[in-house]
């Protein structure tokens, strides 16, 4: 099942898949709206500033998890992405070899000159 | 501009493209993601002494951004109830397209993860990133997110293969 199934998704001869970055926006958020985020139990966090870096804790997955995540059986061993990771690779490899948008540079150029006119 | 100041350009520069594409399967929406890279950009470049020499920047700036999204998600879970509905006729018009349909197949997939097993299925698939890594983005254990990204897996396979999705 799965040989057909994915020798029939794979991507294009020259590695990308016939859809542009917007389309997997729209996908990704085709299915569930921002208010089914599977962060219902998360506690209010402390300063951003104090805590840029530092992760912070989602709850477990929403979506009707029976089990919490935390107390799952333990995978041992690798995980077999062999058939995903190339098919994900190719739906983000549009994005990421996109220009980067002017407005980020101009950003950082923006910061730099302040860096620079502090010291 | 002063030396350290266009190294950390240049650093933030290369971690752009990135940031976006993660930022994407977080938020879902290009103009928001492009925002939230923005945060993120200004958070990193006024904490820079956060940083820990040594430690992986990329990871550094995908946790900014993780907690980017989820402050703002609080934010706006006080405010307005916020829901999309997406008309499917945006992505399939060119639905007789075979590789077309089985691509939004794998995104749809995709779309239909808790954000938690998305985020970490991507960090390691698309960048490539440690288990390590992502428990250190995410802020849980290892096995936590190995749980995370089998999880993301089954269901994403189940999807393709027209089953049920298993938690």
């Amino acid at each position: 099942m799965f040989g057909s199934l994915y020798s029939s998704r794979q991507a294009t001869a020259n590695g990308k898949f016939p859809c542009n970055a917007s389309t997997l926006v729209l996908c990704l958020g085709y299915s569930r709206g921002r208010g089914e985020m599977s962060d219902e139990r998360e506690k209010p966090a402390g300063s951003p500033k104090a805590n840029a870096g530092k992760p912070q804790t989602v709850g477990a997955s929403a979506h009707n998890d029976a089990v919490p995540e935390d107390v799952v059986t333990p995978i041992d061993g690798e995980i077999d992405l062999a058939r995903l990771a190339p098919q994900l690779r190719g739906l983000y490899q549009e994005l990421l070899n996109e220009p980067i948008p002017d407005r980020f540079t101009k950003l950082l150029d923006e910061l730099a000159r302040k860096e620079t006119g502090k010291q | 501009m002063s030396a350290p100041s266009a190294a950390l350009r240049e650093a933030l520069v290369q971690a752009i493209p990135s940031l976006r594409a993660f930022a994407i399967s977080l938020s879902r929406d290009r103009n928001e993601a492009d925002d939230l890279v923005q945060e993120t950009l200004i958070r990193a470049w006024n904490s820079l002494g956060d940083f820990q020499e040594g430690t992986n920047f990329k990871a550094w700036l995908f946790t900014i951004l993780r907690n980017n999204f989820y402050n703002g998600l609080r934010k706006l879970k006080h405010q307005t109830e916020y829901a999309k509905s997406m008309d499917n006729s945006h992505f399939v018009e060119q639905a007789s397209q075979e590789k077309k349909l089985e691509f939004e197949d794998v995104i749809r997939g995709l779309g239909v993860l808790p954000p938690d097993q998305r985020e970490a299925l991507i960090l390691v698939t698309v960048e490539n990133m440690s288990y390590e890594e992502v428990a250190t983005i995410c802020g849980c254990p290892i096995g936590t997110v190995k749980s995370r990204v089998n999880r993301a897996r089954a269901r994403l396979e189940a999807h393709l293969e027209g089953g049920p999705s298993s938690n």
